[in-house]
């Protein structure tokens, strides 16, 4: 999208030029077939019964922190592990509000955008110095700092966590099932279309600039050092609205849930779905979202028809998980490092070829 | 050509003086002086790891020198911030190319137009003043492109263009950066032997210009048949500065060039 960041988009056949471009162009139908199965995919949820509009709320919160995460590590090509640090300063900040005047929806929501902006800011100023191994690290140093600090906050004065009340908006119980999925839904659309509006200010332009190297692009007139904070600050930003959903979502804020362990499932949905692309995170946030439910309702029943036993799965299923998360993470690291949108992108560009070997096949007429 | 540019009122020297860069524990630059004079071709020579990437990153504010000073005119540059280089009118070029991939030519030479602040990111994305501001910076674009003949490439992703074409759409997005003064980092590195050719024309179209030019090239004779001085250096110290035939058959000169052929084989084909 940012491709269009300096396109002349003057005259009246915008729209016609926009979707001659959009179709003609490899990668559009990936585009559309991820954008569709998502859409699918949320209507199905929306309209599934209780259970499926729990799975879609969970896949709408953790969506909301992949398009975070891909803003910083996908878009701007950072380096961090502290997105779950992220969702805890989010979750805790709106645990902390409970009770207080500000307690009121959308306070905690905004108070937690502006905590994880400036969070995020001072996250990034190590980034000015250090790059690779060394933001890693103190991205890590963040992490477990904010465990550190959740874990003492929450057994001096919450053992069982902070509570969270029911989401209200107005008068109106929108805590749980179809009306929570559809304020969770609405949120992620709005955090979705900003972080593509401010692409689209030539922002995503100067990340990616930043992304492929700092030093070239800083010497091709782009201030890196800011745009770098600002992916920082955003992402910041971005993935602790995230953690105060999850906070509504559960109803408490717990710091066992902020572990390491979420960090790099963040990470692992970013991969899955497509490094390159918001839509990326959103696909990889649903798969690695609904993937143990699946697994948790089918799983048993596929072993048994296989003969093995299921029990172990069952009794050590977040263990195993975790270890089936990492072992995808690896795959697609090693065998397709665009995720779901490569592969299908491989297939567009398969399918487009056989088209177009077929038609200058029939009529002589060849492109120049 | 040379009096043509230095009628130019506001012809601005560089000057660098004593500068010594220590980069991880080493010092890879060693009280390196040397001027360049306003509408002059300014041609660098050394082997690999002599330290002239170096000399145009110090110039260019990417790594700033423990001693000595670098100014543009009345400029301190060295409290210039890369990214505002272009305001002072320099631009660069870079070694490889290889840096950018996604982007397309356009979307690299139109980089510097973009907006470095919040305000200007809302004016850029402001409804009316958009197409402005975006127009504007592709036309900037696009002109530059067209006075390298590369037009045709506008669209097209630098990955999938030859190395000789990336290195002028390179040279392009330099030239937009910098109205006054280009560091050029070795544009032939990468590029065979006739395509070499568009870029000496090129440069010689820039110089009718009275651009100023810092030239890196490991080809001699790329570099001395295209610049009024030559400065000769190895181990982060100038060996020799002055006209191109006089510093290449300089003793100093001379020997670092065979004192690296006796050593290693390596190297000397592509460093002579
Ligand atoms: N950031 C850095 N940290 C440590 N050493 C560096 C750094 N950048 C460059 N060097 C070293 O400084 C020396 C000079 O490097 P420089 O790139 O300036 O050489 P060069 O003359 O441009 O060489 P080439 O012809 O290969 O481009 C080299 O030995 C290089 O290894
Ligand atoms: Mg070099």
């Amino acid at each position: 999208m940012t491709t269009d960041a300096i396109k002349d988009r003057t005259g009246a056949g915008v729209l016609g030029r926009t979707l001659g471009r959009m179709l003609g162009r490899q990668g559009s139908g990936t585009q559309f077939v991820m954008g569709a199965g998502l859409l699918a995919a949320a209507l199905w949820a929306l309209n599934g019964g209780p259970f499926l509009n729990l799975v879609g709320q969970s896949c709408a919160v953790y969506a909301v922190a992949a398009i975070g995460q891909s803003v910083l590590i996908g878009s701007a090509g950072q380096i961090a592990l502290s997105g779950a640090a992220f969702m805890a300063i989010g979750a805790f900040v709106t645990g902390s509000l409970a009770g207080t005047p500000l307690e009121t929806f959308p306070f905690p929501l905004l108070i937690c955008a502006v905590v994880g902006w400036l969070v995020g800011l001072l996250s990034g100023l190590p980034g000015l110095r250090f790059r690779g191994l060394y933001l890693l690290l103190s991205s890590l140093a963040l992490q477990f700092m904010v465990t550190a600090v959740t874990k003492n906050y929450q057994s001096a004065r919450h053992p069982a966590g902070l509570e969270v009340p029911p989401l209200h908006i107005g008068p109106l119980d929108v805590s749980t099932g179809q009306s929570f999925y559809i304020v969770l839904i609405t949120l992620l659309a709005t955090v979705y279309l900003v972080v593509a509006l401010v692409e689209r200010t030539g922002v995503g332009l100067a990340w990616r600039a930043i992304r492929e190297s700092e030093e070239a692009a800083a010497v091709s007139g782009v201030d890196a050092v800011r745009w770098k904070l600002y992916a920082f600050a955003m992402s910041g930003a971005i993935t602790a609205v995230a953690g105060c959903l999850m906070a509504y979502l559960v109803g408490r804020a717990d710091y066992e849930t902020y572990n390491l362990n979420l960090s790099i499932a963040l990470i692992t949905m970013i991969y899955i779905g497509g490094i390159r692309s918001r839509l990326g995170a959103l696909t990889g946030a649903v798969i690695i979202t609904a993937l143990p439910y699946i697994l948790q309702l089918r799983l048993p029943g596929w072993l048994a028809g296989l003969g093995i036993d299921a029990n172990w799965y069952t009794e050590n299923q977040s263990i195993a998980n975790a270890g089936l998360f990492n072992l995808l993470f690896l795959l697609v690291v090693l065998f397709e490092p665009e995720g779901v949108q490569g592969l299908l992108g491989k297939a567009e560009r398969l399918l487009r070829r056989t088209l177009s070997g077929r038609r200058t096949g029939r009529t002589t007429e060849s492109p120049a | 050509m040379n009096a043509d540019s230095e009628v130019k009122t506001d012809a601005r020297r560089l000057r660098v003086d004593g500068v010594d860069v220590d980069l991880g524990g080493v010092r890879i630059l060693r009280g390196v002086t040397f001027d360049v004079r306003p509408g002059e071709v300014f041609g660098i020579v050394g082997p690999n790891g002599a330290g002239k990437t170096t000399i145009l990153n110090v110039i260019d504010g990417i790594v700033r020198p423990s001693a000595g000073t670098v100014r543009y005119g009345d400029v301190d540059l060295c409290r210039v911030r890369p990214h505002d280089m272009r305001k002072h009118g320099i631009g660069r070029s870079l070694q490889s190319t290889h840096y950018f991939r996604d982007l397309t030519a356009l979307q690299l030479v139109a980089l510097g137009e973009l907006p470095n602040s919040i305000v200007g990111a809302l004016r850029f994305a402001g409804h009316r003043k958009r197409r402005k501001a975006q127009a504007e910076a592709r036309d900037k674009g696009m002109e530059a492109l067209r006075q390298f003949g590369l037009e045709q490439y506008a669209n097209r992703p630098l990955s999938e263009l030859s190395s000789a074409v990336q290195k002028l759409v390179d040279i392009a997005r330099a030239v937009v950066t910098g109205g006054e003064l280009l560091l050029l980092d070795e544009p032939t590195s990468g590029v065979s032997g006739h395509e070499r050719g568009g870029i000496g024309e090129a440069l010689r179209r820039l110089r009718t210009l009275g651009r100023t030019i810092v030239l890196i090239d490991h080809d001699p004779g790329f570099v001395t048949g295209n610049c009024d001085r030559l400065m000769a250096m190895n181990f982060g110290e100038v060996l020799d500065v002055g006209l191109p035939d006089e510093v290449m058959s300089s003793e100093a000169v001379k020997r670092s060039y065979l004192g690296e052929s006796a050593n290693t084989d390596v190297g000397i084909e592509r460093d002579l």
